[in-house]
């Protein structure tokens, strides 16, 4: 036990440190709360907001900033999960793959489940650090950051797990870059929710699908019981179903590395 | 020296219908250091593999730290070091950084890592990112992290490999300290001279199985030819054969003022190889 938590320790502050230092990864982080910033300060108080008021029939200005907050922060939630869960697993597990540094670990005595579990928990934390952020620059009130954070911890959840798989069945950066794709889509689908009602019924069974419409439910203050079924649902099958290819696939992929 | 530390018995091993090993048998002495060689693609770095996890063989037995492979736990191969042909480095972190990971990673802490970086001439680049270290530079720190914890057990697989001679000795030197405190080193290399001056047995692989395994002087001596060349005054160097006959004549020679110098015609360890496999490096 004590082995497994140094172990533990080690790999998680190797993965912290080494996340510092690539630029793609800083990038990955920047990415969301770069956004955060242009649609609250530049789409969302500017234009989006204005517009509302003005054309949208949206006479209540409570109701007008609320509007505005979902969608900064139904896109931070999602651009946060997909850059820095999905994203940044992906391309750090296949990088490994590519050097051989991760072999060189499992060679050092280091367990496969050592190397998943400090690769997800500083996915995890850089994930739930950008949305943080991300919240604080939406304007929104901070009654609602614990709600956030834990729609953002749950939404992340899959996203992880089916990230290191795909991460694993990449052969080289290259590889990530074209695996990555659809994880990115799926996990960003909800963005495009807002668009029209009939991507919002689609959109809502994306891993993120069913996080993204609790905060809206919360956001607009008509989260109720009832309401929260349906994405509770989809995002317990999402989870229950990347742990199924988890343990399914990463055996495999391991063996085949 | 004493019992094995690993021994393989008739292990077999196929990568689909290519025979890669075939009833493999051989053991390694607590503390020797053991070369092990054989031309490109004879199944070195697969023997490897298989001692260390990496791959399942097809059929016998193996026993590692006095205990079948299937048996050995976690904390046997806590007792194990491996550097392997594709050992290697977290390039944006610095040799000192990269190793003192694996000094937590073996739970011993920093304390040996500025010693071995002295011992492996690093000590000075020890902050240097390992993205702008020469490849004997990395192939150093990846030796310094497989040494970290003073394992009982080092395989080093071609350990030398693109080092210059002052690295390469100092590599040699190391390998002797290990021996001296009494580490166990399965070592393969290309380099027969390399393996003449630091292992004290070699096994040569061909065609999958262990052609030869002996003390490198001894293999030497089983492959000496039947003669000896004599150096003589007038007459040039005269080959002789080992026979009484031959060697009677070499009284005769000194009588006459004739003889200069007498060799054996010995092989070296190339020679020897090159004899068993029948193929070149």
């Amino acid at each position: 036990m004590q082995a497994n938590l140094r172990k533990l320790g080690a790999l998680i502050a190797k993965d912290a440190a080494d996340l510092a230092k690539n630029p793609t990864m800083i990038l990955c982080v920047l990415m969301p709360v770069g956004f955060a910033v242009f649609y609250r300060f530049f789409i969302g108080d500017m234009g989006l907001a204005g517009s509302l008021r003005g054309d949208g029939g949206l006479g209540a200005s409570s109701q007008v900033t609320s509007v505005v907050q979902y969608i900064v922060l139904s896109m931070s939630l999602c651009l946060s999960i997909g850059m820095g869960a999905s994203v940044s697993l992906i391309y750090g597990l296949a990088e490994e793959k590519e050097k051989h540094t991760l072999r060189t670990l499992m060679l050092a005595n280091v367990s496969a489940e050592q190397l998943m579990l400090a690769k997800g928990f500083v996915a995890f934390v850089l994930t739930i650090a950008t949305e943080l952020v991300c919240f604080a620059v939406s304007g929104a009130p901070w009654s609602l950051a614990g709600w956030y954070l834990l729609l953002g911890s749950v939404g992340a959840v899959p996203v992880i797990l089916v990230s290191l798989v795909v991460g694993l069945a990449s052969r080289d950066q290259m590889t990530a870059g074209l695996y990555s794709v659809p994880v990115l889509l799926l996990t960003m689908a909800p963005i495009f929710g807002s668009f029209s009602e009939g991507i919002r019924a689609v959109v809502r069974f994306a891993p993120t699908g069913g996080a993204d419409e609790l905060l809206r439910l919360i956001v607009s203050g008509s989260l109720t019981p009832a309401a929260a079924v349906a994405p509770l649902a989809v995002t317990a099958v999402w989870m229950v179903a990347a742990v199924v290819v988890f343990k399914l696939l990463y055996r495999r992929l391991l063996r085949d590395n | 020296m004493s019992a094995a530390i690993l021994s393989m018995e008739a292990v077999g091993l196929s990568f689909g219908d290519k025979r890669v090993l075939d009833n493999l048998t051989f053991s390694v002495r607590r503390g020797e250091v053991f070369g092990f060689l054989g031309p490109s693609g004879a199944g070195k770095t697969s023997t490897i593999k298989l001692l260390t996890r990496q791959l399942s063989r097809d059929g016998g037995r193996i026993s590692l730290l006095g205990r079948p492979l299937e048996r050995a736990t976690e904390a046997d191969y806590e007792r194990v070091g491996i550097l392997s042909d594709t050992s290697a480095l977290y390039d944006r972190m610095s040799i000192a950084d990269n190793v003192e990971l694996y000094a937590r990673l073996r739970g011993v802490g920093r304390r040996r890592v500025p010693m071995l970086l002295q011992r492996l001439g690093l000590a000075e680049d020890a902050k240097t990112l390992v993205k702008h270290c020469s490849k004997g530079m990395r192939q150093r720190a990846a030796l310094a992290a497989a040494l970290v914890h003073e394992p009982e057990l080092l395989f080093l697989d071609e350990p030398t490999s693109g080092l210059d001679p002052a690295a390469r000795a100092e590599v040699h030197k190391l390998l002797a300290d290990l021996r001296a405190r009494g580490a166990t080193v399965f070592l393969t290399t290309h380099d027969m001279a390399e393996a003449e001056t630091v292992c004290d047995r070699v096994a040569i692989l061909a065609d999958g199985a262990i052609a030869a395994c002996d003390d490198p002087d001894e293999l030497k001596l089983r492959y000496a030819r039947n003669r000896i060349a004599v150096r003589t005054r007038t007459r040039g160097t005269l080959e002789l054969s080992k026979d009484p006959a031959d060697v009677a004549k070499l009284p005769e020679l000194a009588c006459a003022g004739e003889l200069l110098a007498v060799h054996s015609d010995e092989p070296n360890l190339e020679e020897v190889f090159l004899e068993l496999t029948g193929r070149e490096f």
